[in-house]
């Protein structure tokens, strides 16, 4: 039993304290329930922390492009904003209808190829607070005419 | 050459597992079948955290991570290294019969590196190693990829060697400078404190208020990735690490690191090697020039005496006093950060009282900590101790001049961090008074009992022959007993304050406290009567 073994200790009871205060010891959040009305997608972050906005298709859809998709490597952070902004729970769910494992939406938005065969996938997001309010975007490798992977239809 | 840094590494590596020595065969084949065991457990520890992360947590588990993790690991190990080998190189107690023996100092300081990086191999065997093959299973890499990381291991273990290497010198050199010049120790210490201070303010003031964890979840994951991201960019040659584990560019990538790990060890040959003679011959003296000027010295009483006596070497041994106190000094900084946070998710009568409890809590553990300078106080003055008994007066004040010490300072941090938390915004109603009495009146009796422990076991002779290296089982039974007293400290303020809701809570917890600084004191007494006088140094 030496001072690292207190640091260690000290460390770890300040974390826990913060997180059982913040569920036993906070004050309720008193706001009237406010729905989600809308969801916009705003583009994605690139390493940087840049955001990177999304363009439209013809269909009015939201549409990333993506110069490369390496398996494992290329990960994008989703940009999202609901309205109104009072929204009492502003969260959302994100699902790809992939269920092979190529590629993994987190609870963040945060997107992860993990095959070199997927090349596109589509997003949806939905409101958590059984409101009714979700969109979509479309993430796509960009292909060249002599590119034979990509070009799949949507 | 190479013959004697062999038998140079073989002899300090003997020295260094001597306690771990095998006798037969059989035994080696079983030590070893059971440290592979333990590697293969390791690495089903890192595949299920990574499956969690993964699978639960929804962070990418890809060679982003592996190089955040590996990049993070590997700064710990330069500077573990740098340290070590700053104690073995320029402190080491077997230099003296090292050097003494006909092979050149340059075959000394290769063998000490020797041996670092075999003790980092280890490590590294148990940790990153496991990490490679983690990775490759959860992101299903093929065959290739397992000897690859093997490879790997090997070599990136040099690294923080041959870095810990070139650091020492600089390391050696500010211990040099911080023991000649006690006063940079100390200014060092406060301007550190202050930056610390200015950034947990600053961060402090930057949190939206009232703070919700959970709303903020979303947010922390998302930042987390950008974090681990942004951190990667500065890993330099690591990057070429993880390029290669995972089959990218795998010929450039090597070439790369070969070249820096020549590179270094060029650096070494060039920069360290050369004073590292001169370097552990010295390191140890501190000639100093005394100007001696007559003067009338006051007369004064044994206890004045002997408080000025621990004052002085205080003033002479300025890290050492830092060291000791460290938690006791960090305390004012660490209550102030976690307060911040308490104070800034807006809580409820429950969450005060809460609060109130996790702040005796970690208070109790910082300062009981601190206590293991007290508990070591008689064994620390080795075989002095013996002149300090033949001292004409009553020597048993010595104890209370040591305890004195730490009790001032003690308290004096125990008032700035009250008075730290009295200035965080939206305080109120907080017990920051009374909390300052438990604290004084527990870790007065901690003091009390940590001597205690000293007296009635004091190693003296172990002291004697190896001076601040030696291991006290009373420090380590300090901490022990300052461990169970904040549990116990914490668990009566939670009864009395959340779970009987006691009209007067503060009242009890000051009367129970007051309780064991009483009993401790009158126990204390009682011991240094009896033992005081049968302690031989």
């Amino acid at each position: 039993m030496n001072k690292k073994t207190v640091i260690m200790l000290t460390a770890i009871v300040c974390v826990v304290s913060v997180i059982l205060v913040s569920i036993f010891g906070q004050v309720p959040n008193f706001q009237t329930n406010v729905l989600t009305k809308q969801i916009t997608v705003q583009g994605y972050l690139d390493k940087n922390g840049k955001l990177i906005p999304c363009e439209k298709n013809k269909a009015g859809e939201n549409i990333i492009w993506l110069e490369t998709i390496d398996p494992g490597e290329t990960t994008i952070i989703l940009r999202w904003g609901v309205y109104p902004d009072n929204a009492t729970n502003p969260d959302v769910y994100f699902s790809t209808g992939v269920d092979d494992g190529s590629v993994v939406v987190s609870d963040q938005g945060i997107i992860t190829f993990y095959s070199a065969s997927r090349t596109n996938c589509i997003v949806t997001i939905k409101a958590k607070d059984g409101g009714l309010a979700s969109t979509r975007v479309i993430i796509m490798k960009i292909t060249t005419n002599d590119d034979s992977s990509g070009g799949v239809e949507l | 050459m190479f013959n004697r840094i062999k038998t140079l590494t073989l002899m300090q590596l003997g020295n260094k597992f001597k306690k771990r020595r095998i006798k037969s065969k059989k035994q080696y084949a079983l030590s070893l079948f059971f440290k592979v065991l333990g590697v293969f457990a390791v690495v089903a520890v890192i595949y299920l955290l990574l499956s969690v992360i993964k699978g639960v947590i929804f962070l990418p588990v890809n060679r982003t991570t592996f190089l955040f993790l590996l990049f993070f690991s590997q700064v710990i190990s330069v500077l573990a290294c740098t340290f070590d080998l700053v104690e073995s190189l320029y402190y080491g107690k077997d230099n003296q019969i090292l050097m003494s023996f006909p092979a050149r100092h340059h075959e000394v300081f290769v063998s000490k590196l020797m041996v670092c990086y075999v003790g980092e191999l280890i490590k590294n065997a148990y940790f990153v190693l496991p990490m490679f093959v983690a990775f490759g299973l959860i992101n299903g890499k093929g065959l290739l990829y397992y000897p690859n990381a093997v490879v790997l291991t090997f070599v990136l273990s040099v690294i923080p060697v041959l870095v810990g290497a070139l650091l020492s010198v600089f390391v050696m050199g500010a211990k040099q400078l911080l023991k000649r010049v006690s006063w940079v120790g100390i200014v060092f210490a406060v301007a550190t404190v202050a930056l610390l201070f200015l950034l947990a303010h600053q961060l402090l003031s930057k949190l939206d208020r009232p703070i919700r964890l959970i709303e903020v979840y979303n947010a922390f994951i998302t930042k987390a990735v950008l974090f681990m991201q942004k951190t990667n960019e500065f890993a330099l040659v690591y990057n070429n690490f993880a390029q290669a584990a995972f089959n990218i560019n795998l010929v450039k990538n090597y070439l790369i690191i070969s070249g820096v790990v020549v590179g270094l060890a060029l650096l070494v040959v060039l920069t360290s090697m050369p004073i590292y003679f001169k370097m552990a011959s010295f390191g140890g003296e501190h000639a100093v020039t005394k100007k001696h000027r007559y003067k009338k010295t006051k007369q004064r009483g044994v206890f004045a005496t002997l408080l000025k006596k621990e004052i002085t070497i205080i003033s002479r041994s300025i890290n050492q006093f830092l060291q000791d106190y460290i938690l006791v000094i960090a305390m004012p900084i660490v209550l102030y950060m976690l307060n911040g946070f308490y104070w800034a998710m807006a809580p409820s009568v429950n969450g005060i009282k809460m609060i109130a409890c996790f702040n005796l809590f970690v208070s109790l553990l910082l300062l009981t900590a601190s206590n293991t300078q007290t508990a070591s106080a008689i064994s620390s003055e080795g075989s002095e101790f013996g002149l300090l008994k033949t001292s004409p007066g009553d020597t048993k004040k010595v104890a209370w001049a040591k305890m004195m010490i730490n009790f001032v300072i003690s308290t004096i941090f125990i008032v700035g961090t009250v008075v730290m938390l009295g200035l965080l915004p939206n305080v109120t109603n907080y017990y920051l008074w009374q909390t300052a009495v438990v604290l004084v009146l527990v870790n007065s009796g901690h003091i009390l009992w940590s001597f205690q422990l000293d007296l009635r076991n004091p190693q003296l002779a172990e002291y004697s022959e190896k001076k601040a290296g030696a291991q006290n089982v009373n420090k380590s039974r300090s901490v022990l007993a300052g461990m169970a007293m904040a549990v116990f400290i914490t668990i009566v303020a939670a009864f009395f304050m959340i779970i009987d809701g006691s009209q007067n809570p503060w009242m009890r917890i000051i009367g129970i406290s007051a309780g064991f600084f009483v009993l401790r004191l009158v126990l204390f007494v009682f011991n240094l009567k009896v033992y005081f006088k049968e302690i031989e140094g």
